[in-house]
C-alpha cells in the first residue's frame, strides 16, 4: 500500500508521463473540438474541406496531437506524482465522455 | 460486399476488446515470464482499433449517409441524433487509449513497478468498458435503421 509521501513519488519514465499527460490533453480537446464544430457549423465546414469529411479530419487531428504532445511532454521532466498523473488519465475519459454524451444529449 | 464491408469495423472492435481483456489478465499475473505476451496483448489492441477507425471510416463516408436518412425519417431518430453522434466522437477517447496502452508496456516494467501496472490495468479497463458501449450503440443505430426500413 502506498503511504502518503510515496504516493507523491514519481517512479514513471519520462515517456509514460510524458503520454499519459498527452492522452489526458488530447481527449479533452477532442470533446472540446466537437462542442466547437457542432454549435458552429463554419467550423465544420472548414473540417470538411480540409480531408474531405470533418470526422475524417477531426480523428487525424487528434492521433497528431496526440503524438506531438506525448513527444514534446516526454522531453520535459515531469513533476506530476504516478497517481496524480493515472486520476488526472481516468477524470479527463470520464469528462470528455460525458461532455459528449451531454453535448448530443441536449443538442 | 457492402454487407462485408460494414461488418468488418464492429469485428476489429470485437476483437481489440477480447484481447484487452487478455492484456487485463495478463497484467494482473505479470512477472518475468509474461513480458512477451504483455507486450501482444498490449500492442494488438492498438492495431485492431486502427483497423476498426479505417474500415468504419469507409463505410461513414462511402454509405452511410443513406442509411442516416432512413433512420432519421424513421421511428427511432435518436438512433442518429444521439447514438451515432456520441459513438463515432467519442471512438477517438478509445482510440488514444489504444495507443497509449503500447507506449506504456514498452516504457515500463509492470511486472515491478506496481504504480505503471495499475495505470495499465487503468487503462485496459477504460478501452474495455468504452468500446463495449461503442458496440452496443452500434446496435442500436443497426436496428434505428431496421425500424427506419419496416416503416
Amino acid at each position: 500500500m502506498d503511504t502518503s509521501s510515496s504516493a507523491s513519488r514519481s517512479t514513471f519514465s519520462r515517456q509514460t508521463s510524458g503520454y499519459v499527460l498527452a492522452a489526458s490533453v488530447t481527449v479533452l480537446l477532442n470533446t472540446i473540438l466537437t462542442w466547437v464544430k457542432i454549435l458552429n457549423p463554419a467550423v465544420k465546414l472548414v473540417l470538411a474541406n480540409i480531408l474531405g469529411n470533418h470526422w475524417v479530419t477531426q480523428g487525424v487531428a487528434i492521433v497528431l496531437v496526440f503524438f506531438a504532445l506525448g513527444f514534446l511532454f516526454s522531453r520535459t521532466s515531469s513533476r506530476i506524482s504516478d497517481t496524480t498523473l493515472t486520476r488526472l488519465l481516468v477524470s479527463s475519459v470520464v469528462i470528455a465522455a460525458l461532455g459528449l454524451i451531454g453535448l448530443f444529449l441536449f443538442e | 460486399m457492402k454487407e462485408f464491408l460494414l461488418m468488418l469495423h464492429p469485428a476489429f472492435g470485437s476483437l481489440a476488446i477480447l484481447v484487452v481483456l487478455w492484456f487485463f489478465v495478463e497484467a494482473l499475473n505479470a512477472n518475468g515470464t509474461n513480458r512477451w505476451r504483455l507486450e501482444w496483448a498490449a500492442y494488438l489492441p492498438a492495431l485492431l482499433m486502427v483497423l476498426t477507425w479505417v474500415a468504419s471510416g469507409y463505410w461513414y463516408v462511402t454509405y452511410y449517409a443513406a442509411d442516416k436518412a432512413i433512420i432519421l425519417a424513421g421511428a427511432w431518430p435518436f438512433a442518429h441524433t444521439f447514438f451515432m453522434e456520441s459513438k463515432e466522437h467519442a471512438f477517438f477517447i478509445t482510440l488514444i487509449l489504444s495507443l497509449l496502452l503500447p507506449v506504456i508496456v514498452s516504457a515500463e516494467n509492470i511486472a515491478v513497478n506496481r504504480r505503471a501496472r495499475a495505470l495499465a490495468l487503468w487503462i485496459a479497463a477504460l478501452i474495455a468498458v468504452s468500446a463495449f458501449a461503442i458496440e452496443g450503440a452500434g446496435a442500436i443505430i443497426s436496428m434505428g435503421l431496421r425500424m427506419g426500413l419496416s416503416g
